[in-house]
């Protein structure tokens, strides 16, 4: 909920002191976005002249046609969007479950696994890349969809997420539940998930995040430029000297656009006053 | 473990209402917890255990003239000895003593605020702070080279209106540090604020309207009811932040490349070029090897604490 | 939805467990495409490289299927740097998933082979050896392994390309053609200063991008000399290597050197007249980006010799190249060879190739052929390609860059930076990168 007592006639300056510092925040965070959007309408002869540009330029159509041209960035558009889509809505199922487990219960060898789940976040993905990408080629997986949804579905920082933000649910609602007589996947799916909607939410943000942008791994399990994602089809833009960089923020540009609208639409989710289930009944 | 209000005691014996459940004294089926654990089991049997064994082994050998040869622990002697990766050590704990106190701090404020009822225009505010963590590596790392180029960068173009000269913002070891904390600021603080908002929002009203009427000011009603509310998700943010920044590698990668003269070499950045730069992957999972080590200690420790201070 | 009421039992939930292990660890190997019969040129191979190579590849499938009908070649783009990667990974999981070709740069090259030596195919096994006579020796040297195996032919074989603003030279009454060495170059630079307040050229002073090393390679190829020798030893800190520093640090403090720290942007900037830099020396395919990106600036920019270094000495070095590469893994090696020998190594493949792409060729025909040494009007009519064949010409040596170059490369870059930021003393300075490249990879210094 939010602290509601701050707001009142007495105090009516706060609002303004509060937004316009947010504001100045705001502005910071977003500069280098729109000095992004800026240069997509730019050739790439001029991106980057002295002093930077403030105003759009005249290249938008040609950066744009230039970067479906070179690329088939509106294949790898869908192919992000289908791997990116599907891994959330399974990585959701996955983490959320095994939070729960971690959360709600009391068994055998509870703190040694979430032990195990914190190492296996320690290692970096560097090190694990060659024997991932040996697995999938045992597996005959490359150039396919399950090698990128797959491996990092159990991912550690969605099971941590889940797990804090379940254990503040109150053990007697899920007792109740199972007093009334629903069984522990009704329990699960009916008390405990709709509770716990605004870390879903952001737990699903993150989700589609991590994946849409990943880079390393989909490089080198894709092999046909018809199934690249964006960060792939991306980077083949790269040369030496030979970048076209106009195309190159366009693409950027154009991948960022389906996040932040799924971010203006799941933000509501995280907001109070739309939460079913509340905790304090 | 981490339940903050009080549990009911399990009823012993049968229920009476479903005499065909077989419950254990718990409550609930003993297998329940395994069966809701089994995908992610799964999934880390399958392709979690495999590499991680593979990169161990990986660590105890070494490429002689092509050859793959059984090396022992020579490779972690090798580490020991190494000035280089001491160096790393310390960049990036450096880095990390510096920034994720910062960054933290930031992104409990900038909940609080997105959370309040008075500020305006919420919703836009929030997709600002947002944009930073959506932009990809590469154009983030162009931009914000151009930013912050010595000579005509925004961001000195901006500081010499202060009459401040032109700061070499990528070129002194000093301020290279600087210009890496300042982007992974720009690129975390609204992930965490968000994972903080989303938290707050199980914060029963009550509870500020209890504190409002014993007469608490803004801020104490914040310290004693906010930030206790939050207490989860301090946990994870602190640990996953700590984590991230011992791993550090794509801040360093595409703004200074680890320079100048390895002032902004981190442990992350060191393996990569072991393994994908000099094609040495013993030596490079052996540094994997050595941060997991070293990330467990400080996690432990960092666990230990939060549980203490409950 | 129905739950099931009844709890699968442990043993099943166990056997499920071992099954996926098995699947995921013993892994099965799946049946590929069956493999084409050897000595078949026919089938589909993919080449993996990046744009502009790709260009030049592109250009030439065409009249490579008319010769070989119903053969599909594949080039990809991967991109440069992400190409890098790709291979390395590909190598490293025992040469699986990689491409039939593979465009790989000679700073590569050398550790490929070392660290992954059974991964590439000796083209003698498929009659490369015809082609030797056709290259440079210094490129095909630096494509071929210890014994003599041909493990790359050349594609790109870069001279060093020596750029400077003829405008400039004359607003400060000078004339380059009479600057014969290094030395003299940097007393101009300092009239240029004077007078055109212009910068004689531009470094990247704190090595924010891994390659700021081009101007000492390039005064090291002038005097014959590279990180290492013939036999492996470390030669960065000999005499030459400190006369090349110890160049760029006086150059230093004369304050003619601009700073342009962090990226190609920046030195684009110096191509266009937007920064005030009156000479650019990278590699010879330079004179297309300054084409491409500072049309504005046609006939302001001239093409040279670079000075020697000492007096008579050469004026001419070797900045590179790339090769094109058979991995074994590949279920096609005729075909692959087939396409490659079409593009690489016959005068029919070269001109589309070169037309396609522009990348400057080592295939001596193509070198020598009528048009290739045309002039240029962009660069006042001079015959650029000329003066890189000129350079190729000379007696330069065959330059080693064996598998430790990117060790060398960064810790010849941390020295550089400790030179031009901190002042040190370039024989200490390089004294020191010597050491820490022979304490990581066990080599010699060779001057011991």
């Amino acid at each position: 909920m939010s602290d509601v007592t701050i707001a009142g006639p007495k105090r009516p300056g706060r609002s303004l002191v509060l937004t316009t510092a947010i504001a100045a925040g705001a502005v910071l965070m977003a500069l280098p976005f729109y000095w992004l959007v800026i240069a997509t309408t730019y050739d790439a002869h001029e991106i980057f002249s002295t002093p930077p540009h403030f105003l759009p330029g005249p290249a938008f159509i040609d950066n744009f046609v230039g970067l479906f041209r070179d690329t088939l960035f509106g294949r790898s558009m869908a192919n992000s969007m289908l791997v990116s889509t599907t891994y959330t809505a399974l990585g959701l199922v996955v983490c959320t479950a095994a939070g729960y487990a971690f959360a709600k219960f009391k068994f055998r060898g509870q703190n040694l696994l979430f032990g195990a789940l914190l190492v296996t976040l320690a290692l970096p993905s560097q090190v694990t890349l060659v024997p991932l990408f040996q697995i999938m080629v045992n597996l005959g997986w490359l150039d396919s969809y399950q090698a990128l949804i797959l491996p990092n579905l159990a991912l550690p920082f969605g099971i941590f997420l889940m797990r804090q933000s379940m254990s503040a649910i109150p053990d007697e609602m899920i007792q109740a539940a199972r007093i009334d007589g629903a069984n522990e996947f009704r329990v699960f799916a009916q008390v405990v998930v709709p509770t716990v909607r605004p870390a879903l939410s952001a737990l699903a943000i993150f989700l589609f995040l991590a994946q849409w942008n990943d880079f390393v791994y989909p490089l080198v399990v894709l092999r046909s430029p018809e199934s690249y994602t964006v960060p792939v089809a991306l980077a083949s833009l790269q040369g030496i000297g030979t970048t076209d960089y106009g195309q190159l923020l366009m693409g950027t540009m154009l991948s960022m656009l389906p996040i932040l609208v799924l971010f203006l639409f799941l933000q509501r989710q995280f907001v109070a006053g739309i939460l079913a289930g509340a905790v304090k009944q | 473990m981490t339940n903050t209000l009080e549990t009911t005691t399990p009823k012993m014996g049968k229920k009476t209402n479903s005499p065909r459940r077989r419950r254990s004294s718990v409550g609930y089926p003993r297998i329940t917890p395994y069966l809701f654990l089994a995908p992610m089991i799964v999934l880390f049997v399958g392709f979690k255990l495999y590499p991680y064994i593979s990169a161990f082994w990986l660590s105890l050998t070494k490429n002689v003239g092509g050859e793959i040869e059984f090396a022992g622990l020579d490779n972690y002697t090798r580490l020991l000895q190494d000035p280089l990766f001491y160096t790393a050590l310390g960049n990036t704990g450096v880095i990390l003593l510096v920034q994720v106190p910062i960054m933290l701090v930031l992104a409990i404020v900038l909940a609080v605020a997105f959370n309040s009822v008075i500020l305006k225009f919420r919703g836009f505010w929030r997709t600002a702070y947002f944009v930073p963590i959506v932009m990809g590596l590469v154009a983030y790392g162009i931009l914000f080279r151009a930013l912050f180029s010595t000579n005509d960068g925004f961001v000195n173009y901006l500081v010499g209106f202060i009459g401040i000269s032109p700061i070499p913002w990528l070129a002194d070891p000093m301020w290279a540090k600087v210009s890496i904390v300042i982007a992974m600021t720009w690129h975390y603080t609204g992930q965490n604020a968000i994972i903080y908002l989303a938290q707050m929002q199980s914060i029963g009203g009550e509870l500020y309207e209890a504190a409002h009427v014993d007469g608490a000011s803004a801020f104490q009603r914040f310290w004693h009811v906010t930030l206790p509310g939050i207490r989860p998700a301090m946990v994870l943010t602190v640990i996953l932040s700590t984590i991230g920044t011992l791993q550090l590698f794509d801040e360093p990668y595409v703004l200074t490349n680890g320079g100048p003269d390895n002032a902004t070499l981190t442990v992350g950045m060191y393996l990569y070029q072991n393994g994908f730069k000099y094609f040495d992957f013993g030596y490079a999972s052996a540094i994997g090897y050595a941060l997991t080590i070293i990330i467990g200690v400080i996690s432990l420790i960092q666990l230990r604490l939060f549980k203490e201070k409950s | 939805m129905k739950f099931p009421t009844t709890t699968p039992s442990r043993r099943s939930v166990m056997t499920a467990f071992a099954a996926a292990s098995a699947v995921a660890l013993v892994g099965c190997s799946t049946s590929k495409n069956p493999a084409t019969s050897t000595g078949e040129i026919g089938g589909k191979i993919t080449v993996w490289t990046w744009n502009a190579p790709g260009d030049g590849l592109k250009a030439a499938i065409p009249a490579f299927q008319k010769l070989h009908p119903g053969v599909e070649v594949d080039v990809q783009d991967v991109g440069n740097p992400a190409i890098w990667d790709k291979i390395t990974t590909g190598m490293a999981a025992g040469g699986n998933g990689l491409a039939d070709v593979l465009n790989i740069g000679i700073d590569y090259m050398g550790n490929y082979v070392e660290k992954f030596p059974k991964q590439l195919v000796d083209l003698r096994d498929v009659g490369a050896d015809k082609l030797a006579e056709q290259f440079p020796a210094g490129a095909w040297k630096s494509g071929s392994g210890p014994k003599g195996q041909v493990y790359g032919i050349p594609y790109e074989v870069n001279a060093a390309g020596f750029f400077y603003r003829n405008d400039m030279f004359k607003e400060a009454g000078l004339d380059y053609e009479n600057i014969k060495t290094w030395d003299e170059l940097l007393e101009a630079g300092v009239t240029l200063k004077a007078k055109t307040g212009s910068a004689l050229f531009s470094m990247d002073k704190a090595g924010s991008v891994g390659d700021s090393a081009g101007l000492y390679e390039l005064l090291m190829g002038l005097q014959g000399s590279f990180y290492f020798n013939a036999a492996g030893e470390i030669t960065m800190n000999g005499a030459e290597g400190v006369r090349a520093l110890g160049l760029i640090k006086k150059a230093n403090e004369l304050g003619i050197v601009d700073d342009v720290p962090g990226s190609w942007d920046n030195m684009l900037a110096g191509l266009r007249g937007e920064r005030k830099v009156a000479t650019t020396a990278s590699g010879g395919w330079l004179s297309g980006v300054i084409e491409n990106e500072a049309p504005k600036m046609a006939g302001k920019w001239s093409v040279s010799l670079p000075p020697a270094v000492t007096p008579g000495g050469l004026t001419g070095a070797v900045n590179g190249g790339t090769y094109l590469s058979v991995p074994s893994s590949s279920k096609n090696q005729q075909t692959a060879w087939a396409f490659i020998n079409f593009a690489l190594g016959t005068l029919e493949g070269q001109k589309l190739v070169y037309a396609g792409g522009g990348m400057f060729p080592g295939f001596k025909p193509m070198l020598e052929s009528e048009g290739f040494v045309a002039p240029n009007p962009f660069f006042g009519g001079q015959k650029v390609n000329q003066i890189f064949i000129d350079e190729l010409n000379q007696d330069t040596p065959a330059v080693n860059y064996t598998s430790d170059y990117a060790r060398a490369l960064k810790s010849y870059v941390d020295a550089q930076t400790r030179v031009l930021l901190k002042g040190a003393d370039p024989k200490a300075a390089l004294d020191e990168a010597a050491n820490q490249v022979a304490q990581q990879t066990g080599r010699k210094l060779a001057s011991n």
